[in-house]
């Protein structure tokens, strides 16, 4: 009964919204690895190279289409430093992917991964789905943390890889599409064996986006 | 309702677009045409023809974090939704379901944007907001926290309001007061029995921003995953009913109904409704309105008692009136008794207003009343007068001094005594002249022993009864007749008064004997003498104004103190005389043996002493009836000298005397009264020595 409720309440919000999805996602990583930047390329297509800490917490939205559906992205930039960490996780509840991003240039900044994977373990849902970014891979001559060793750490924490830049825009977009791909795989695997999932405010079991129709994504 | 979710909507979708813009300007504007669009409906107060009976659930991991110090006999229920749940909760309590979250969260958003300034730097019950802004982020008060500067409390502000454009936000303290202020409620945050550095922040009571009435509360929980016994992870709001409203109090996990809080205006709608239809069940009831079971028994039980109240004090009245109108209003002690529930003020007020409004119709049986009387005992008569007087007496003091000026206008004439109207509207003013006379002629029609008196005179005078008004006229003209012949003669004027005192009645011939004797004294002015008798003719008045005109000129012809002396003695006992003739007149009966022997007549002398044994009964009756004797002997002389000497000293001193005297015994006369005795001397001559005596100046010597 309550998974028909969710059914009928979905794509009723779906037909009345002006779009059929909602995707919240996150970028999380080491302050200066370019989090903010990754997301301005992505979101207005600018790059700025000075930097600017964020200041706490912010995100943009952006619309994309994908197989048919309109799926808004909630993309929200976090502040790096250690002194937000207990602001960022906040945010962590209700997010459906993150993007975990170091440098490539900052061997520091690649040690943290694992630090930051514990955080999303800790304070998101089970069903949320992670994607390693190296960012700043335009910087061949200083690169000191190897492509193959960000795609083993990545295999090992069971996160998909890629290695881009913000500022010469490589692999930006590919990034994002990718992580919305995984999420409605997700999505349509979690549906079929555990359909009557309870109410969301259960517990770290619930994190599903409105239940869609089995078929509605051909991904 | 379809409209309703359109517009909100549409209301939403502009401020997720805007949102999309680079910062808050676009949202802002966004925000107020939102407003408009808002502003053009208000929240409902009471669901409209929703769903019938929802099963709420009861929140078992809720329950388990339920602190102690919360309000006892309460449950958090289940919501459906997503992310924290805040708007879906307040709308289950409010309506009974989550129908009208998405207007909740619009109208939360609007208030948070339009009042930026308030939610991030407002009053001290803000500032404690912004330290459980910083606190609701974390499980534990720290460092970092505490000093958080307020460039990033903006930044996580604009980036929450931001996201609550959006279903399955999550929301923050100050989305809890923006709600507040929507609401125009309080909010009772409770907070779990954990993280208890920081619970002081957040487990408190939320008002809204301003409030123009007392509002009621609704009761939210902070509720979401335990961790240990000291710490849970806050992840979403329950919305807490009271207990009275899960019918199954000790099954947790299904009950079927209401939510606690009524909208304001269902309570009234609802008690009326009872009032209307006692009857009325509450499974019929709890479909429409959103109130409690036991708030409908309440209110049903009140319902009855108020009937019964009502009841009661609808057959006290109707008891009081039925009295009335059986001729008499119950006592207070006897009604009391019987109605203890009444009060004594209610009482008389009811009392008053049947008096008040029984006077017009009484009249008709009083006429009735009045007819049968015609054939009673006087007895009778008397007992059902004096029951009258004292009923009309609680009514009001108007109707006592009426019925005190009828019934004394009934007892002047039950003693044969008719008082002119003149006289009776002097004695009671308030009374008009059609009154008085319809209650004379009442009286008169009640009292036929009055009658004998015309017919005994009849009987005397047979001729003159006969002819009726020309037997007045005849008589009339020999008073003038007797008049001239006096002036020349003695004998002749008293043998003239004799037939005329004759065939007068006895209450006319004593009149005109009061008038007379004040004529003749010179203290009766002509217009106060025709308005004081108005029956007696004017000619009589100048003929015994002549008399008396003669009797101070006589005086002053002799030039002796001692008659000075006995004139002062003499106008004191005239003012008895004149006060004791007034008495009889209006309530004394004359003797039976006086009225015969004056029906005979007799020599005048006789007559005369007769007349001063009967009015005064006074040692000066001797020398008073000597007096007139020497009076009419010195008018004759007085007359003489005045025509011969018109412009003497000694008449100016005459007036002159006469007015200090006045002066001295404090009765200073007027004008008239002045000019009616010295009609010579000047208005002015008057007023300048009226003006002399009043300044302290004598104008006589002596």
């Amino acid at each position: 009964m309550a998974s028909a409720g969710d059914t009928q309440a979905g794509p009723r919000d779906a037909a009345d919204q002006n779009f059929d999805y909602m995707f919240k996602l996150l970028l999380i990583g080491n302050s200066s690895v370019g989090k903010t930047s990754f997301l301005f390329r992505y979101a207005d297509d600018s790059f700025t190279p000075a930097f600017v800490s964020t200041v706490g917490i912010d995100f943009k939205v952006k619309t994309v289409y994908r197989h048919d559906k309109r799926i808004k992205l909630q993309i929200w930039d976090t502040a790096g430093q250690e002194r937000y960490r207990t602001i960022t996780t906040a945010y962590y509840r209700g997010a459906m992917g993150f993007l975990l991003m170091y440098d490539i240039a900052n061997q520091e900044s690649f040690a943290a991964v694992q630090d930051w994977a514990t955080q999303i373990k800790t304070y998101s849902w089970d069903n949320a789905q992670v994607i390693l970014v190296g960012n700043k891979c335009d910087l061949e001559d200083e690169r000191v943390v190897p492509a193959e060793d960000g795609r083993r750490l990545a295999d090992d924490l069971g996160f998909e890889f890629f290695e881009a830049s913000a500022k010469e825009n490589i692999n930006v977009k590919q990034v994002f599409e990718r992580l919305v791909d995984v999420i409605c795989e997700k999505m349509n695997e979690s549906l079929e064996p555990s359909s009557s999932s309870g109410s969301n405010g259960k517990g770290p079991a619930v994190g599903d986006a409105p239940a869609p129709q089995p078929s509605s994504c051909s991904c | 309702m379809t409209s309703r979710n359109q517009l909100v909507q549409k209301v939403l979708q502009e401020l997720q677009e805007a949102v999309e813009c680079e910062g808050l300007e676009g949202l802002i504007g966004a925000s107020l045409e939102a407003k408009q669009v808002l502003s053009s409906f208000t929240l409902p107060t009471c669901r409209e023809g929703g769903p019938g009976l929802q099963v709420l659930e009861v929140d078992s991991v809720a329950l388990s974090l339920y602190p102690e110090d919360a309000p006892r006999n309460m449950l958090p229920l289940v919501c459906k939704g997503e992310g924290s749940l805040l708007f879906e909760a307040a709308s289950m309590l409010l309506w009974g379901d989550a129908g009208l979250s998405l207007e909740l969260r619009a109208r939360t958003v609007v208030e948070m944007l339009l009042h930026r300034h308030y939610y991030l730097q407002g009053m001290i019950d803000s500032k404690v907001m912004l330290q459980a802004v910083r606190y609701s982020l974390c499980s534990e008060e720290s460092p970092e926290m505490t000093s958080l500067p307020p460039a990033t409390l903006e930044a996580i502000f604009d980036a929450d309001v931001k996201a609550s454009c959006f279903p399955s936000s999550f929301s923050n303290v100050w989305h809890l007061y923006a709600l507040a202020s929507v609401l125009q409620r309080n909010i009772y945050s409770i907070y779990p029995m954990r993280n208890l550095k920081i619970r002081p922040y957040f487990n408190r009571v939320i008002r809204p921003r301003r409030c123009d009435h007392v509002p009621s509360t609704l009761h939210i929980m902070w509720a979401g995953q335990p961790l240990t016994s000291h710490f849970f992870r806050h992840q979403y709001f329950a919305p807490v009913v009271g207990l009275e409203e899960v019918e199954a109090e000790g099954a947790p996990g299904v009950a079927p109904a209401l939510p606690a809080l009524a909208p304001l205006s269902s309570p009234a709608k609802t008690l009326e409704l009872l009032n209307r239809e006692p009857g009325l069940s509450y499974s019929h009831l709890c479909e429409r309105y959103s109130v409690t079971k036991s708030t409908f028994y309440r209110w049903r039980r009140q319902s009855q008692e108020h009937r019964q109240k009502v009841a009661a004090r609808f057959s006290a009245k109707h008891f009081l009136q039925d009295s009335f109108h059986r001729g008499g209003v119950v006592p207070l002690q006897q009604f009391l008794q019987r109605f203890p529930e009444i009060s004594r003020s209610t009482y008389y007020a009811w009392k008053h207003e049947l008096l008040g409004s029984g006077t017009c119709p009484a009249l008709p049986p009083r006429e009735v009343l009045g007819m049968e009387e015609l054939e009673k005992l006087p007895e009778e008569q008397v007992a059902e007068e004096e029951l009258e007087c004292s009923a009309l007496a609680v009514s009001s003091p108007g109707m006592v001094l009426m019925q005190r000026a009828k019934l004394y206008l009934e007892h002047c004439i039950s003693l044969n005594t008719l008082v002119p109207y003149r006289c009776f509207k002097r004695r009671f003013p308030g009374i008009s002249r059609s009154t008085y006379y319809n209650w004379r002629r009442k009286a008169l029609r009640r009292n036929p022993s009055f009658k004998p008196a015309p017919a005994l005179s009849a009987a005397g005078t047979p001729q003159l009864a006969s002819v009726g008004e020309g037997a007045v006229i005849p008589w009339k003209s020999e008073a003038e007749e007797g008049a001239g012949n006096a002036t020349g003669e003695d004998p002749p004027a008293p043998g003239e008064l004799l037939p005329l005192r004759m065939p007068l009645s006895r209450w006319q011939r004593r009149l005109r004997r009061a008038a007379r004797r004040q004529v003749l004294s010179g203290h009766l002015p002509f217009c106060r003498f025709r308005l004081r008798y108005p029956s007696l003719s004017p000619s009589a008045f100048w003929v015994w104004k002549s008399l008396a005109r003669g009797w101070p000129r006589g005086l002053s012809k002799l030039q002796v103190p001692v008659p000075t002396l006995g004139k002062g003695g003499q106008e004191a006992e005239e003012k008895q005389e004149k006060e004791a003739g007034r008495d009889v007149t209006a309530v004394m009966a004359p003797p039976v043996g006086a009225s015969s022997e004056d029906v005979e007549g007799g020599p005048s002398r006789e007559g005369a002493l007769q007349e001063g044994a009967t009015a005064q009964g006074q040692p000066h009756s001797g020398p008073l009836l000597s007096q007139p004797v020497v009076a009419a002997a010195g008018g004759r002389d007085g007359r003489m000298l005045v025509m011969d000497m018109i412009a003497t000293t000694k008449f100016k001193a005459q007036a002159k005397l006469f007015l200090q005297k006045r002066f001295q015994s404090k009765s200073f006369p007027s004008y008239k009264e002045f000019s009616a005795l010295f009609p010579l001397t000047a208005r002015s001559t008057y007023y300048m020595w009226k003006r002399a005596l009043y300044d302290g100046l004598t104008l006589v010597d002596g």
